[in-house]
This record gives C-alpha cells, structure tokens and sequence, in this order.
C-alpha cells in the first residue's frame, strides 16, 4: 500500500509488516503495567478491607445477651435474655441440694439455692456483659455474655465493666 | 484481578481473607478469645485471652493454677504446705524453690507490716472454723492458747537446703493470703508466651489485666461496694494492672446478731474490727497486691494510709464503715466514683 510510511511494528490489513513478516504482536511489561497492576492490588485490598469492616459492624450491631449457666465447668443452659417476654426458670439439681435460676427479659439471677452461705442469691440480677453469680459449694457459676449474631461471643462496649475485683 | 476483585464481593460474615487484606486478617486474628471457667484454690476463676493462641493461653493457665493448687493448698495431702504443717515440732522439711521463695517473700511482709500478713495464722483460722465451715466463737482461753503458734519470725528457713521448719508443734502455714497473688503472677507470665495480644484474669475476685482490649482501648475494672453484693463503688480504667481486693463481706458467720469475718487479727487471734470495709490494691505485682490487700485491712484507715505514704510503690482504694471512699493520688485520673454525690478522698 502506498501512504504514510509504515512503522515496522505496523501491520496492513494482510498482517503483514512493510518488511513482509508476519506481524507478530510484542509485548513489553512497562512501568506503566506495573503502575496498574498495583492499582488494581491496591483497589482490590481496600474493597476486601472495608467488606470485612461492614461485616464486623454487622455483627456488632447484632449482637445481644445471653445469660449462661455453668456447673463443674459444664455448660448447662442457656437463654437469651434479649427475647424473654415472660420469667424462665431453671432448676438444677446439686448434690444433695440445687438452686433456682430464674432470668426475665434483660435480666437473670440465682433465684434460690440450698447453699449454706447464699452468696450466690445475694448477688442478685446480672444485667450486663461480664456479670457472674458464682455459687461456690455447688461449683455452678451463672454469667451474661454478650453473643454477636453467629453465635460467638463478642465484646460488649456498653458492658458497665469488663471484670469486678472483689 | 478483575476475578478476585468479583469473588471478594461476594463474601460476607467470614474472617477468612486473602493475604492481600493482611490487616484485616491480623485484625480477624486479634479479635478471636478464648476463656476458661473453673473452680481452684476454693474459689472461681475465669481466664480469658485474645489472640491467635488464645485457646492454648488459657489452657495453658488453667493447669498452671491446678499444679500450684496441688503444691501449696493446705487442704490437700500430700501437698508441700501440707508436709511442713504435718511435721511441725519434728524438724525441716525440703520443699522446691519456688514454695521456699514464697513463704520466704510471706515472712517479709510479715515484716514490713509490722505483723499485719501472717501466714502462720492457720491455727486461729481452724478455730473459728473458716477451714471446715463449721464456724463457732471460740472461747478466749482457747484463742489464748493457740496465739503462740502464730508468729512467722518463728518460721525457720535454710536457703541452702531449701527447707522450711515449724518449730513448734501445732504451727501451721495458710498461704491463702498470697497463693492466689502468685498465681495471678504465673499465670501472666506463663500467657505472654503465646501469641496473645491481650488477656482477663480473674482468680476469686483478684484481677489482673495486660494488652489492650479487643476494640483496642483500656479494661473497666470495678471495686465491689462492699455493702452491695450486685453493686461497685467505682471504676478504674487501666491495663497491665493487678487490683485485688480483700473485705469480710463474702466469707463470714453471723451468731447471736455478731458477724464475724474470715479476715483474722494476727496479733488478738480473732477477727479483724477495723474502719474499712473493703481495701483494694492496685499494683503490677499480683504478690504485692494480695499480702497487702490482708495487711491494710487489719491495719485500718489510718495506719494503711501512713504505710502507702511510706511505701509509696502501689496505690489503694480504701472504703470505710462510714461509707466513705478513700484512694490514693496515683490514682485520680483513672479512678470514678459510682456515686457522684458519694464521698471520694485522695491522699
């Protein structure tokens, strides 16, 4: 074809190069490649690290209470006092004694219990995360936890405080 | 890219990421605890740790208490503090390093509190009956006579062989006024060898904190009112810290309209009658916090406070039986009052 000439690299509609090779394309990673290819890392890390924020606010903002019963360590029962709508009791037995667990919505406590010094009972409600009443001749240990919505348990910021020294 | 950047979009709720978002995975990593709930030492205790190794730490602390409690409970046969008290009157007993240096540090706050901390005050204890819960008041002639058993300079012991003697019969050792302190120490240690960023460490009510929390600000720790068994007095706001608190209002008999605390007078053999309700320590010393939490509370107001002003290296909150809280001044940034019409002094 006659025109403007031709650059080596250009090709004319036959694929062919004004030297008559066959045009084979030649690619050479630049500085401008790398420049976008770590864009684009970049890019991609910042969009994972904000889902993974949204997520974690989601389950924050999920999260509610839980009132957990233990006795020798054993996870016993469980509730959720954020969906109470009625009192819930829980009767366990002990030895040769036991004590009353009740919970309401928000709150729970050892009702009753056939210890011998009733430091348990006198604790009276637990209403925040962090809370226990501990029964110590029974080995039972009543406690709110803070359960984010997978299950887990989470911090709760609005915990009045995160451990009582007694 | 364009593939990886499509399949992140749709993840949602894992913590599991690409190396790409390195810190959300340290953050992920940094988020996950793990507790440990159990009874030792006749108290709860509860264990918690945040970190990658989380679950390893508080493992790993829960079998150290359980291994301290076999060597140092009283109550427990063949225990160390067991066999010096089984032999008292018939010469020394070899114990290991680590029970020597304690009942080695016990007797130095025996010392510097002027008698205050005694370990040896098991005999007065088994006499009220706090060791069996088959409480009584005895009768004065009977505390009379087992007051000479209850000195610790009357402990003998040899550092080169590393043996403990109680040289009268009847003498016997109760570290429980320091073994829940030293533990709280070991139990710290033993921790900040995994990959842990931060830990709670309640053993019976005796705190410890290290590493900030897990949305990285300072731990709320409160003092129990001492009045109020489901209230506190206040908050302090800290990390690395130990605050533990002694009071007579959870261990105590009431006969006759009296109410008589686990809390023993060293000096009298019976239970402390002070101006404080309740002393709490707050130190990075888990030993310290422990031995004088006992000692300022026998000591009352007025003597814990000129001994902090002598020592000067913890801080304390007081709390009297006219319902008044004093704390010293190290304290006054990072200590509130529950009350903010109650009374809160610094020294």
């Amino acid at each position: 074809m006659r025109g403007y000439p031709m650059n080596i690299h250009q090709k004319n509609a036959a694929g062919l190069t004004s030297a008559g090779r066959k045009y084979k394309p030649q690619y050479r990673f630049t500085r401008w490649d790398a420049g976008v290819v770590v864009l684009i890392v970049l890019l991609t890390a910042g969009i994972a690290a904000w889902l993974f924020q949204t997520t974690q606010n989601s389950i924050t903002e999920d999260s509610h209470l839980e009132a957990v019963l233990l006795v020798s360590g054993k996870e016993v029962w469980r509730t959720d006092l954020s969906v109470l709508t009625s009192r819930e009791t829980y009767d366990v037995a002990v030895d040769e004694g036991g004590l009353t667990v009740l919970a309401e919505a928000g709150k729970v406590c050892i009702e009753t219990s056939q210890c011998p010094d009733q430091i348990c009972v006198h604790t009276g409600w637990l209403i925040s995360a962090g809370q226990t009443a501990v029964c110590l001749p029974y080995k039972t240990v009543l406690k709110v936890v803070s359960v984010d919505g997978q299950g887990s348990i989470t911090a709760d910021t609005s915990a009045l405080y995160d451990a009582i020294s007694r | 890219m364009v593939l990886l950047l499509f399949s992140l979009s749709g993840c949602s709720g894992s913590a599991t990421l690409t190396d790409a978002a390195t810190s959300s995975t340290a953050a992920a990593s940094a988020g996950k605890a793990a507790t440990a709930d159990f009874f030792a030492m006749n108290t709860y205790m509860s264990i918690t740790a945040n970190g990658t190794e989380a679950q390893a730490a508080v493992d790993a602390a829960q079998a150290e208490v359980y291994r301290l409690e076999n060597q140092l409970s009283r109550t427990i046969t063949d225990s160390e503090i067991s066999q010096i008290n089984a032999q008292s009157g018939n010469g020394p007993v070899s114990v290991s390093k680590e029970t020597f240096d304690m009942i080695l540090e016990a007797v130095s706050y025996s010392e510097k509190t002027g008698g205050a901390f005694d370990i040896t005050i098991a005999p007065v204890m088994d006499l009220w009956g706090f060791s069996d819960s088959n409480f009584r008041v005895p009768e004065q002639t009977e505390i009379l006579a087992v007051l000479p058993l209850v000195d610790s300079q009357k402990i003998i012991l040899d550092e080169a062989a590393l043996s403990v003697e109680l040289p009268v019969e009847g003498m016997a050792l109760d570290l429980g006024g320091i073994a829940k302190g030293y533990a709280s120490d070991k139990v710290q240690q033993i921790m900040s060898t995994y990959d842990i960023t931060s830990a709670l460490i309640s053993l019976g009510g005796n705190v410890a904190v290290f590493g900030p929390k897990a949305d990285g600000g300072l731990w709320k720790i409160a003092i129990s009112d001492p009045n109020a068994a489901d209230s506190y007095i206040g908050i302090l706001t800290a990390t690395d810290i130990s605050v533990i608190t002694s009071g007579g209002y959870e261990r105590n008999f009431t006969k006759d309209g009296v109410t008589y605390i686990h809390i023993m007078d060293p000096a009298l053999g019976s239970p402390v009658q002070s101006d404080l309700l309740s002393v709490s320590i707050i130190t990075q010393s888990g030993v310290q916090g422990d031995c004088l939490s006992t000692s300022l509370f026998v000591m009352g107001k007025d003597k814990a406070i000129a001994y902090w002003q002598e020592q000067q290296d913890f801080e304390c909150v007081l709390v009297t039986t006219a319902g008044e809280v004093f704390a010293s001044s190290g304290i006054k940034d990072t200590f509130t009052l529950t009350d903010e019409q109650g009374t809160l002094i610094f020294f």
